[in-house]
């Protein structure tokens, strides 16, 4: 319960950076999306119930500071979740580079999904642009952070029940 | 059954919850009148979060100019020295530039119309995704702010309030692709829709080839709608293509807003009781 906690609060604070520290140039209007980063970590170490939860109150906690349509990023981060649970089962997925590697791949996934749902639902008609020119961007930024961000997680999750 | 859940118990809940995420979607993707109570509470218990990051990050930025820097601060005389007096001199001409810009930027932003009531809030964070242009204010519905109301800075307007809490309010840019006001070319009055692009622009849309749009152009609210008040510049016209077939011309603006430097803006607290009216 305590984990659970923990990282709930670790997703907020992740959340509030992106919404106030992480945007890096004006000119290319990309930030990393550490809440994919946290979902996968979730995917790849920690318990199904308990992560998809998690992915799921995340996403919602997007949604709620963001300027889409409610339930956009708790339908995307289920998905991720999902993704990740597949990807471990066939790839090994216990280094950095391999982790590393499945986030960029995700963060693209998430992208193509998160229009596609949007073409559904609304439209997409000058969101296509960013697809094209800043999606490989962002993922590949998204893919950096990783390695940090599993480093924060890991330690979190010693720091609340240690071994 | 038991063991049968179990087994699939990933794929069950991963589904149900997606399914319950997708009706999420749908039941929202009609304009809501005001958020549900859960996400006013979100709302309300991240705006600290963000108001420490973004005083932290300004302490942080204080610090490093005030100290950090001032390790080079004697080089940094000498060479300051020499250039004061040159620019004392040119400073005298700046200001009396300076005076009568601030004078027409009264003039240009606060003609008649604008005798609207204006709340200064300061902008806490902006939207966590990279694909959505919105921002935090840390004014809300205690503050007098309601949905719809125009946000504008002394450079334009820049958007409007489209979620309230008791403390904190959220505004869509107008550089935010669903974001569609109705706008006009100031000098010609030709009328078209402003439309955000992902890039920092928007696209002036359905401006017929006949009109007469020129690079350098001002484009301002048309007040239609009764959302935005009337004559607020939004933009300059920074490409024209009147290539091909069609009806209309392809018209790009550049906000005349810098939305990677926004600091503090004004609520148009009153816009909505005129438009009432």
């Amino acid at each position: 319960m305590g984990r659970f906690f923990g990282f709930l609060f670790l997703g907020m604070v992740f959340l509030s950076l992106q919404t106030t520290i992480l945007s890096f140039s004006p000119h290319i209007p990309v930030k990393p999306d550490l809440i994919i980063i946290m979902v996968a970590y979730l995917g790849i170490f920690q318990g199904p119930v308990r992560s998809i939860l998690l992915a799921a109150i995340l996403g919602y906690l997007a949604d709620t500071l963001s300027g889409g349509i409610m339930g956009l990023f708790t339908f995307l981060r289920i998905v991720t979740f999902f993704l990740t649970k597949l990807a471990c089962e066939n790839i090994y997925l216990k280094n950095a580079l391999s982790q590393t590697i499945l986030i960029i791949m995700l963060s693209i996934i998430d992208g193509i999904l998160l229009l596609s749902t949007l073409y559904v639902f609304s439209s997409v008609e000058n969101l296509w642009i960013f697809v094209v020119r800043f999606l490989p961007i962002q993922a590949i930024l998204t893919g950096i952070f990783s390695p940090l961000i599993f480093l924060i997680l890991n330690k979190t999750e010693l720091l609340l029940e240690p071994q | 059954m038991l063991s049968v859940f179990r087994r699939y118990r990933v794929i069950v809940i991963t589904v149900s919850l997606c399914i319950v995420a997708i009706l999420l979607i749908s039941l929202n993707i009609k304009e809501r009148k005001k958020p549900h109570l859960f996400e006013e509470i979100i709302f309300e218990v991240s705006s600290p979060f963000q108001k420490t990051i973004q005083s932290t990050v300004k302490g942080v930025k204080t610090l490093w100019g005030n100290y950090v820097f001032l390790v080079n601060l004697k080089k940094e005389n000498t060479v300051l020295n020499k250039t004061i007096n040159a620019l004392k001199e040119e400073n005298l001409r700046l200001r009396e530039a300076a005076i009568a810009n601030i004078r027409l930027r009264k003039l240009l932003l606060f003609k008649e119309e604008f005798t609207s009531p204006m709340v200064p809030a300061e902008v806490i964070g902006e939207d966590p995704s990279s694909w959505f242009k919105t921002i935090i204010l840390d004014k809300g519905s205690k503050d007098g702010i309601e949905k719809k109301m125009a946000v504008v800075t002394s450079e334009g307007m820049i958007g409007c309030v489209i979620e309230v809490s008791i403390s904190v309010s959220k505004v869509l840019l107008s550089t935010d692709h669903s974001s569609a006001i109705d706008v006009m070319v100031q000098r010609t009055r030709a009328k078209g829709i402003l439309e955000g692009r992902v890039n920092q622009t928007c696209q002036l849309k359905y401006v017929s080839r006949a009109d007469d749009v020129r690079m350098g152009d001002d484009i301002i609210s048309s007040g239609l709608g009764g959302i935005f008040p009337k004559g607020l510049l939004l933009g300059r016209v920074s490409k024209i293509k009147r290539e091909g077939s069609g009806l209309f011309q392809y018209v790009e603006v550049t906000p005349s807003v810098d939305f990677a430097k926004l600091e503090e803006v004004f609520i148009v607290v009153g816009d909505k009781s005129a438009s009432e009216k």
